[in-house]
């Protein structure tokens, strides 16, 4: 329930005990956003006292008497002028003249309610005022909400990005400085894990390009119809080194071939980065099993097992935000942008799907990803 | 050879540190998060502490292991060197200097701002711990 303050400005008493006694128990439905507006009513009998309560405390909407004793309603409008945006003013006016609407407009005036009126009357305009202001409310709520989240993914992105910058320049500042001495290979491995640490820099950059594209919805998609078990493959073959370098045995299960209308990038970008985080989150010797199962006509299951580290209840809860990767003693050596997942559960998404997590610590995880044919992705017919 | 205990979440950073002291003369230790730490630095026994611990998830962590240093009666006077970045996670306005430490909530002896200079922090920890 949102609780509107209403401020009337008349010099006659009886005008705003009618005004109190119409809108005290009025509810106003704003169905677009689902909620209710009531009204709490403040009054003032001269322009001044209605410029100080308008100081004191914005209302959200102004009854205001055209005639004050001891200014106009213009004057008090152009008064209160820098604080105009926030509320909305009803010009009361029993001289419905087409001056005093266009000057009151020029102020900023939202609505006209010509004397005499109705209760009727009254009800209809507060209404649509209010109806505005819920609204307006609710628009300024979300920007700043877009404005936070906003902010703390730069905040992140930042940190995320500033971390490889640091680790390189000081392996550079020890390189220059000689601080290996005659130890060759120390230097060697400062290269190394300066190279290492630019590739994740790279990665990030690349992985937020690929979210930006897909929240933006301008990327080109090519719908065709897509062999799953064929980008599987692929996929695998990505990690295969890697793998064998850890003694990781990697495996697929399911038809040979599976026919899946997509784009054939945001695919691969589905198994790239369910194979790689099987991988790198797995264990020496460990195992990755793909398996691919068509649901029914229209869905596909992809799950990827692995027996590595796995995860807590908690690091499950954590693990679709942006930039999250879990920070443990297991994972330390493991770099990532920490957007995978969140670019993974896009692209579900994109085809009316979802991303479920199962997974024990110390025993493994398993990914399971439903991809739905949904209207928007259907392949293109010969004469389009 | 003065001895210096260090604690950095990000293993490379934790090397440079430590290769660049070891450079200077100092023998280093290290680990990464907080696990066993007041043991370890009894163990160990160095003149100086050197704490970078502000991961994006956890600001805190660096502070917490500060204070819980200065809760164990032989080990609360060695010295703490904190590193510190410009504004790095924007929840606090600027950069610490050493007019923000106070005994309870930041109870560290010396900030040092990031990126480190090695000669800086060699010369820093020659002072705390007296030539």
């Amino acid at each position: 329930m949102n609780t509107l303050r209403i401020l009337a400005v008349d010099d006659e008493q009886g005008m705003l005990t009618g005004i109190e006694r119409a809108l005290r128990n009025l509810q106003v439905e704003v169905p677009d956003v689902n909620e209710t507006a009531c009204f709490e009513i403040v009054t003032a009998a001269t322009g001044q006292a209605a410029i100080d309560e308008i100081n004191k405390q914005t209302p959200d909407i102004i009854l205001l008497d055209y005639k004050l004793p001891d200014m106009t309603g213009l004057d008090v409008l152009k008064t209160v002028s820098n604080l105009n945006p926030l509320f909305l003013t009803i010009m009361i006016t029993a001289y419905a003249s087409i001056q005093t609407a266009v000057a009151a407009t020029k102020q900023g005036a939202y609505d006209f309610l010509p004397k005499p009126f109705t209760p009727g009357d009254l009800k209809h305009v507060v209404r649509k005022a209010a109806i505005r202001q819920v609204l307006a409310h609710r628009a300024r709520e979300l920007q700043e909400q877009n404005r936070r989240a906003r902010f703390e993914f730069i905040r992140v992105l930042g940190h995320e990005l500033k971390a490889p910058l640091a680790a390189v320049s000081g392996y550079l500042h020890l390189i220059h400085d000689r601080d290996l001495g005659e130890d060759i290979a120390g230097y060697d491995e400062a290269v190394d894990r300066s190279l290492v640490r630019l590739e994740q820099m790279r990665k990030l950059i690349m992985d937020l390009l690929d979210m930006t594209r897909l929240e933006s919805g301008e990327k080109q998609r090519r719908i065709e119809p897509v062999d799953l078990a064929a980008a599987a493959r692929d996929a695998l073959d990505v990690v295969r080194t890697e793998a064998g370098e850890r003694r990781i045995t990697l495996d697929i299960e399911g038809p040979g071939q599976l026919e899946f209308t997509a784009d054939r990038g945001e695919i691969d970008m589905v198994f790239n980065n369910l194979i790689s985080n099987a991988v790198k989150y797995n264990r020496d010797e460990g195992q990755v099993l793909v398996q691919l199962t068509p649901q029914d006509d229209h869905s596909v299951q992809i799950r990827v097992i692995d027996n590595g580290i796995g995860m807590t209840e908690e690091e499950q809860q954590r693990l679709f935000s942006e930039f999250t990767r879990i920070k443990n003693k297991h994972t330390r050596n493991i770099l990532g942008s920490g957007l995978g997942l969140s670019i993974l559960r896009r692209i579900a998404q994109l085809y009316d799907g979802e991303v479920s997590v199962q997974s024990t610590p110390g025993e493994g995880s398993t990914f399971t990803v439903i991809l739905r044919k949904t209207p928007g992705v259907t392949p293109p017919t010969e004469d389009a | 050879m003065k001895k210096v205990y260090l604690v950095d979440d990000d293993i490379d950073l934790v090397s440079v540190t430590k290769i660049a002291l070891q450079a200077r003369g100092f023998e280093v230790e290290s680990q990464y998060d907080d696990e066993d730490l007041v043991d370890n630095i009894r163990q160990f026994n160095p003149d100086a502490i050197i704490l970078d611990v502000m991961f994006p998830d956890d600001n805190g962590a660096g502070f917490r292991m500060a204070r819980s240093i200065r809760h164990h009666d032989d080990i609360k006077n060695k010295p703490i060197i904190m590193l510190t970045a410009v504004n790095r996670d924007g929840d606090f306005p600027g950069k610490f200097t050493d007019k923000d430490i106070d005994d309870i909530y930041l109870p560290v002896t010396r900030f040092i701002d990031k990126p480190v200079d090695p000669d800086k922090l060699a010369a820093t920890i020659n002072e705390l711990t007296g030539k």
